[in-house]
């Protein structure tokens, strides 16, 4: 697998788990809610099912739009071969001009994947945030229209 | 596989992949809508029920179709082409906006589905008035 897209696999990956642990923190809650009344509990399954898939939608959706990171052109590599040699100094010892360059590049290329995740990540909790903050207006309207009413029959 | 063939192929698997994860998403949601809806007047609880997956195609192809390929720098379709990874760019954007609008859709739904919870419920609630057709 390309690194390119084994980056934004991982990325799909976290925002998968990000959304998981958020369905996890707050279905307990909404389990308790959804209990105060029939209407409200046969539509518990449906809000809960609807939470997890527009978390899931909402962290992936920033990813998506990103992309998978550009793979590195021959005029970027050649650059990155000729920069070392030309900042290199005269006090600098043969030794480390010697430093293979594969070691440097591999080390460049772990954290351009790093930081391409993390600026991923960082539209992800944008985006959740958003999305949770909309759908928990919906549950105050439910909550508000729907949790006063009390069952006739005792169900 | 040349750029044009890739152009054609790709535009029309995302938006028939678009589709495919509207219509799963509605058959993943239908058993507990059949639930919720269980004490909403049969008429409208039909209603919602077959409006879900339209609904959700709808926003579906909204979000597909609101990605152009035209941009400062690809103005012609021949400039559009000749570039790759700007094919492969803008797919990814059709799925960000397929993924974006799903997830919208989902909470307009959920929002208007409460409302109409919430006249069933009255209804049920109410010693002296029963739903006019209630579902079995």
């Amino acid at each position: 697998m390309p690194i390119e897209l084994a980056v934004f696999v991982v990325g799909l990956a976290m925002a998968f788990i990000i959304a998981m642990v958020l369905f996890l923190l707050v279905y307990p809650p909404l389990r308790r809610m959804f209990a105060l009344n029939s209407t409200l509990k046969n539509a518990r399954s449906f809000y809960a099912r609807t939470f997890f898939l527009i978390m899931l939608l909402a962290a992936w959706t920033p990813l998506l739009e990103q992309g998978v990171p550009p793979a590195p052109s021959a005029e970027d590599e050649a650059q990155a071969e000729a920069t070392p040699a030309a900042s290199e100094s005269v006090a600098e010892t043969p030794t480390r001009a010697a430093e293979p360059a594969e070691s440097a590049e591999s080390e460049g290329a772990f954290m351009t994947a790093v930081w391409h995740v993390a600026n991923g990540l960082k539209s992800v909790c944008l985006s959740v945030s958003i999305f949770l903050a909309v759908y928990v207006v919906v549950l105050t309207v439910l909550y508000a229209t729907l949790g006063r009413i009390r069952d006739t029959s005792g169900a | 596989m040349s750029n044009e063939s890739y152009l054609v192929v790709s535009y029309f698997a995302a938006a028939g992949a678009g589709v495919l994860l509207a219509v799963l998403t509605a058959l993943f949601l239908s058993a507990p809508l059949s639930k919720a809806l269980a004490r909403v007047a049969r008429p409208l609880g039909t209603v919602f029920r077959r409006f879900l997956p339209s609904w959700l195609i709808l926003a579906v192809l909204l979000g597909f179709l609101s990605v152009t390929y035209y941009d400062c720098s690809h103005g012609t379709y021949q400039k559009i082409v000749a570039d790759r990874h700007h094919l492969v760019q803008k797919n990814f954007e059709q799925g960000a906006g397929i993924t974006q609008y799903l997830a919208t859709a989902l909470a307009a739904y959920g929002l208007v589905l409460g409302l109409s919870l919430l006249g069933g419920a009255r209804n049920s609630s109410a010693p002296d008035r029963q739903p006019p057709d209630r579902a079995p």
